[in-house]
């Protein structure tokens, strides 16, 4: 909101020397946010009217003049005559001309400075209106000539009417009383400690020709609402200093009886509306019902808008039966009864509408105006007959016109009987919520200048009376945060909190453990992406249907109704491409790795750590303040393709694999606390694999029954829908389930005293015997002496029979009693041997 | 007899002199085990010497023993040197060979980065642990009444215009605030409460160089008997100095959120400029990079607290504001891009 400086001054005596910049600052600090300052007189300080006393040619130019100019008592006591070499054409003796003086920065940023200008000495400048930045309709080429009336001396500013501040303020949802310079010039009047001055209304009333009465079928929605008629209005342009006004908070003018209703509202800040009373007449009588919209009313706006009122919009009707729509209460006015050129009597509206009902009207069909802004953030009671009244007599002295008498709906005067309002505040209560108070003199002067009845009860406290207009302070803490924002926060003392420290929270404790595995992916050429929570379908298949429809590998419908199951979506999507959230985190990975390869970087590493979202069912003892049906479950994913080391000029580079993924999930388990039974699965099934895996290397990580994550190669026609040219390859990983071990400790256990013994192994068994197989049944057959077994070969081809594999395995043996004796290992190693032999047909080389 | 003696200690240093002469032209390794043998071995010929023993007088004898064995362990030391020296000669000549281009790139396994946004949050939560707050978190998918409307914005608040919300359904919605953290904190636990609660949140913005639909709070919440304004201004000014440096102010400005009362904005010193002013601060000297304030009395009440028993701040933070302000990131959507040649450069 744009309030004028020069507007605000007509309500309070600021100090004399007090610039913007201070005023700025302290309502800034105050909270009403000033975000620009806006001197219209900008770069033109130290510009004046001059008069031209002499012109001749320059002795050694031929293009040049010299003149001697007077600026009058601009400079000081004395008139001064300034000798000014100029190069324009269109000056003549008698001229009043803009003179820039020595030190002024004129507004296209020149500094003008004493000169020498082929040896003749220049004591400023005449300048162009290019050169102030004016629009000028003859101005481009020569010196600005201006009105023979101007005053020598004259600042430039004033001379153009453009000696105004205007403050850019950013009003909080809560002041509503401060959208207006009277607001404004309250909180000034308190921070400056100086006085407040309403004007009051001075009016001739008539009896009005025209009988005007006002029904309020709704007195809950609109308690009260006030008229006057008008009489023999000559609606115009606006006088100069009304127009300045108007154009000074950015508005433009529009007539001298619109301009009028717009001032009042930004004068005092209560919406104020004007028809055209003749277009409301029937039969010399006025009748106004003020009552809820018809399902589909038709209703023509000021700015030519065609609308179908709902019964939320309350309706201004006028007419024996309420046939003619006015106006939608406190939004807009209709361009029927709109006052015109050629209107010439008039009905002012000053009421009060329900701050709910106005919203839901000015969001239902966007219509922000400054009236709607005003009501949705509750007006002044006790100002409708001021503004009024004010209307009228501002109207009177630029539009001319005769004034009825106020007319108001049967309700009003009770509905503005408001019960004053006191809240008793103690200074021990100001010193607990600030940590210190000012003295009680301060804090009565202070709250008293913003119109708060004081009572000053010694120790006790104080008892405030909130003032009308204040209907954003309810309780103690409002009247705290009043001392304190003109008394000025930086009157407080910046203390720590005393250290006291609670038992960490179980959300401390896993960022912790979080840390450790950000690090170690780090460590390994991950880098931490973040992606929306926002997906669709589409981005989720990365456009995996159609290939998979078409290898007919996997039925579409299969797909969708994975994706189906248990997706949250948005109710007010932020369009389609973002109507659902994401339930895995693997495809944004992919999309990542799309995007980087587009821009050739194909070694790709990439972690994100994100909740995911699902629908779920009620939970049994749900509570509804918190109960959302939806479960969020933090996850971690990695995916990575490419080399296994980047900067390598030491030719063949190997690819990552299964293995190396594989292998990273492994360690990054072990960084979490003792977890039991969890194995990698490979499912029987193609369905249990998710859809975007590779299905024969992909395992799935189970807990009994229980599905934690998975990791393998990213399905290769992602990579070939997607343009990515190496083979991808995921994980994914629970951690709600890995953080919900106990903390892994460390535990120091001694070394073996005696020595190990290790004995290889070759074994040739049917392929379908996974090394999982082979690890399980010695561990069960050996128990006690096993120690470890190292797979360190695995061998298909030429060398051993068609449909099996040649594992080759170390297996450490050891005891803590004492060193194994040679029978002790013999014993072992045949079991082991015949073990194999019996459950896997294993054949051992050497044997 | 004394010839026999003479004679014996003649010949072992006529086979020092020959043995020193042989070793010391030695040009291989092998040709030191070949004079080994042939010195020292047990046909050798210091053992040859010692066989004629036998005729000499027995007082005589040690004294040649003594002579031999210092024979043998001179010779020896000279085969050891030798050996050696042929050693260093092989190695040096290797060495010779293997020098290298030191001006090729190291071997490097890919590094990666942490998320420059993840950073700044790890920042903060280790400055505000390092007094005393603890971490909790909340769900994106809220309830009106925890995002809403225990934090005092009912349905028809003005306040919701500040802030365009995504609903999931009716009542449901992806968090807009951090805040709502406040309220299931206090409905869980009794103060004192000194906690903070990063985590994501969502406006209906459409994507531009400043605005993102989701983006990053950090909350803060300290409730106990008596908690002070004053405790609020010196709890964020140890934040400031210590996210932008010791010689950073704040300033706190008033300003207006339904939960707070008093209410402030804060800035602290701008921080490309110190306070001079620049572009950036538009000549202020100040950025604005939080709000705060203390609980608003009706919070307490909404979530069951006797009334008038606590006091307490509470304040927010956008990560993403003040990562764009500390490493001078211009366009909001590079951090959701995931794009490598940005957060390879937060490593
Ligand atoms: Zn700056």
């Amino acid at each position: 909101m744009k309030i004028s400086l020069s507007w605000l001054k007509e309500y309070v005596d600021l100090p004399q020397n007090v610039t913007a910049d201070k005023i700025a600052e302290k309502l800034t600090y105050a909270g009403l946010e000033v975000e620009a300052i806006e001197d219209q007189g900008m770069g033109l300080d130290k510009v004046f009217v001059g008069a031209v006393l002499e012109k001749r040619q320059h002795p050694n130019a031929d293009r040049l003049s010299l003149t001697k100019v007077s600026v009058g008592k601009a400079l000081g006591d004395e008139e001064k005559i300034l000798h000014i070499v100029c190069g324009a054409q269109n000056i003549a003796k008698g001229q009043k001309v803009p003179v820039a003086t020595i030190g002024a920065v004129i507004p296209d940023g020149l500094e003008i400075k004493l000169s020498k200008i082929r040896d003749e000495t220049s004591e400023g400048m005449l300048c162009s209106p290019t050169e102030l930045k004016i629009n000028h309709p003859e101005g481009e080429k020569g010196i600005y000539i201006l009105d023979n009336s101007a005053e020598t001396g004259t600042p430039f500013a004033e001379y153009l009417g453009k000696n105004d501040v205007v403050f850019d303020l950013s009003i909080t949802p809560d002041r509503g009383d401060a959208l207006s310079h009277i607001g404004v010039a309250r909180d000034l009047a308190a921070l400056f400690d100086c006085k407040l001055k309403i004007p009051e209304p001075r009016l001739s009333e008539m009896e009005s020709p025209c009988e005007v009465s006002i029904t309020s079928e709704i007195p809950k929605h609109c308690p009260a609402y006030f008229v006057r008629y008008i009489e023999g209005v000559k609606v115009g342009p606006s006088p100069s200093w009304l127009r300045k006004r108007i154009e000074a908070i950015g508005l433009r003018s529009t007539n001298n009886v619109v301009d009028i209703s717009t001032y009042v509202m930004f004068e005092i800040g209560q919406p104020i509306h004007t028809f055209d009373a003749n277009t409301l007449v029937e039969d010399n009588r006025i009748k106004i019902t003020i009552r809820d919209g018809k399902e589909g009313e038709e209703f023509l706006t000021i700015s030519h808008r065609e609308l179908n009122l709902n019964s939320n919009d309350i309706v201004i009707a006028a007419g024996e039966k309420e046939q003619i729509t006015a106006a939608m209460a406190g939004v807009m006015g209709s361009n029927q009864t709109e006052v015109s050129d050629a209107t010439s009597n008039i009905l002012i509206e000053s009421a009060i509408f329900d701050a709910a009902r106005v919203r839901a009207t000015s969001r239902n069909y966007t219509m922000l105006t400054d009236a709607a802004y005003r009501f949705e953030r509750k007006v002044d009671p006790a100002r409708l007959a001021w503004a009024c009244d004010r209307t009228a007599e501002l109207i009177v002295k630029v539009a001319g016109g005769k004034v009825g008498h106020r007319v108001e709906n049967a309700e009003a005067k009770t509905a503005l009987e408001v019960n004053t309002h006191t809240i008793t505040v103690s200074l021990r209560e100001i010193t607990r919520l600030l940590g210190k108070a000012p003295e009680p003199a301060t804090i009565t002067k202070l709250i008293g200048r913003l119109g708060f009845g004081v009572k000053a009860l010694g120790e006790e406290g104080f008892v405030f009376t909130v003032p009308t207009w204040r209907n954003d302070v309810h309780v103690a803490e409002d009247i705290i945060e009043e001392i304190i924002r003109l008394w000025g926060f930086d009157k407080l003392t910046s203390k720590l909190p005393e250290a006291f420290v609670k038992n960490e929270t179980a959300v401390t404790v896993q960022e912790r453990q979080l840390r450790t595995i950000r690090k170690l992916l780090t460590a390994w050429g991950f880098s931490e992406a973040l992606n929306f929570t926002f997906t669709n379908m589409e981005a989720e298949l990365l456009g995996l249907n159609n290939w998979l429809k078409a290898s007919k590998s996997i039925d579409d419908e299969v797909i969708q109704k994975e994706l189906d199951k248990d997706f949250v979506r948005l109710e007010s999507p932020l369009g389609e491409s973002f109507n659902l959230l994401r339930r895995d985190l693997l495809p944004g990975l992919v999309r990542n790795a799309r995007l980087n390869a587009s821009h050739r970087m194909h070694d790709i590493r990439f972690f994100e750590i994100r909740p995911t979202f699902h629908s779920v069912g009620p939970t049994k003892k749900s509570d509804p303040r918190t109960e959302t049906l939806t479960k969020e479950n933090l996850r971690l994913a990695f995916l990575a393709g490419g080399a296994t080391i980047h900067e390598d000029w030491q030719g063949e580079k190997d690819s990552i694999h299964f293995y190396d993924m594989k292998g990273w999930l492994e360690l990054v388990l072990g960084a979490f606390g003792k977890q039991s039974g969890v194995r990698f699965v490979k499912p029987d099934k193609v369905e249990e694999i998710p859809y975007h895996m590779h299905p024969g290397q992909t395992a799935l990580l189970m807990q009994g029954n229980r599905p934690l994550g998975y990791v393998g190669q990213v399905h290769p026609y992602v990579c070939k829908q997607n343009d990515i040219r190496v083979n991808l390859y995921g994980a994914d990983l629970d951690l709600n389930w890995a953080l919900s071990f106990e903390e892994r400790k460390h535990r120091f256990k001694t070394f073996g005293k005696f020595p190990n013994v290790e004995r290889d192994f070759s074994a040739t068994v049917a392929e379908s015997i996974s090394a999982d197989n082979l690890r399980n049944t010695i561990k069960s057959s050996v128990k006690d002496l096993l120690r470890d077994i190292k797979f360190f070969d695995v061998y298909r081809g030429e060398r051993i029979p068609k449909g099996h594999v040649s594992y080759a395995f170390r297996v450490v043996l050891g005891s803590d009693k004492g060193t194994l004796a040679d029978k002790e290992v013999q014993d072992v190693q045949q079991k082991i041997i015949s073990t194999l032999q019996d459950k896997y047909q294993a054949q051992f080389a050497g044997l | 007899m004394s010839t026999v003696v003479d004679r014996l200690l003649d010949r072992l240093a006529e086979l020092k002199t020959e043995a020193n002469a042989k070793i010391q032209e030695i040009t291989s390794e092998p040709q030191v085990q070949d004079l080994r043998t042939m010195y020292l071995g047990k046909k050798g010929k210091v053992s040859e010497v010692l066989k004629s023993l036998g005729d000499v007088d027995g007082k005589d004898r040690p004294k040649i023993g003594q002579e031999a064995n210092e024979l043998r362990d001179f010779l020896e030391s000279e085969l050891r040197s030798g050996q050696t020296r042929l050693e260093t000669a092989r190695i040096e000549a290797e060495i010779a060979k293997e020098s290298i281009d030191i001006t090729l790139s190291g071997m490097r396994a890919p590094l990666g980065a942490l998320h420059p946004l993840m950073q700044v949050r790890d920042r903060m939560i280790d400055i505000f642990s390092g007094i005393g707050f603890s971490v909790v978190e909340g769900p994106e998918i809220e309830t009106d009444f925890c995002n809403f409307e225990a934090l005092n914005v009912p349905a028809d608040h003005p306040a919701r215009d500040m802030q365009d919300t995504l609903y999931v359904r009716e009542n449901i919605v992806l968090r807009t605030q951090t805040s709502s953290v406040q309220i299931r904190t206090m409905l869980a636990e009794k103060p004192p409460i000194k906690v903070i609660a990063p985590g994501a949140v969502y406006r209906n913005d459409d994507v531009d160089a400043t605005h993102s639909p989701m983006f990053h709070q950090v909350e803060g919440l300290y409730v106990d008997e008596s908690v002070s304004l004053e405790e609020l201004k010196g709890t964020l000014e140890y934040f400031a100095k210590e996210m932008f440096g010791p010689k950073t102010k704040i300033r706190l400005r008033n300003s207006y959120f339904p939960f707070t009362e008093p209410s402030v904005e804060v800035d602290c010193t701008c921080i490309f400029c110190k306070g001079r002013g620049c572009r950036i601060c538009k000549q202020s000297g100040w950025i604005e990079i939080l709000g705060a304030g203390m609980v608003h009395p009706s919070l307490f009440e909404k979530v069951g607290y006797p009334e008038g028993k606590y006091t307490g701040f509470a304040f927010g933070m956008g990560i993403e504001r003040i990562a764009m302000l500390l490493y001078g990131v211009d366009d909001i959507r590079l951090f959701y891009e995931n794009d490598i040649r940005f957060l390879e450069q937060f490593r």
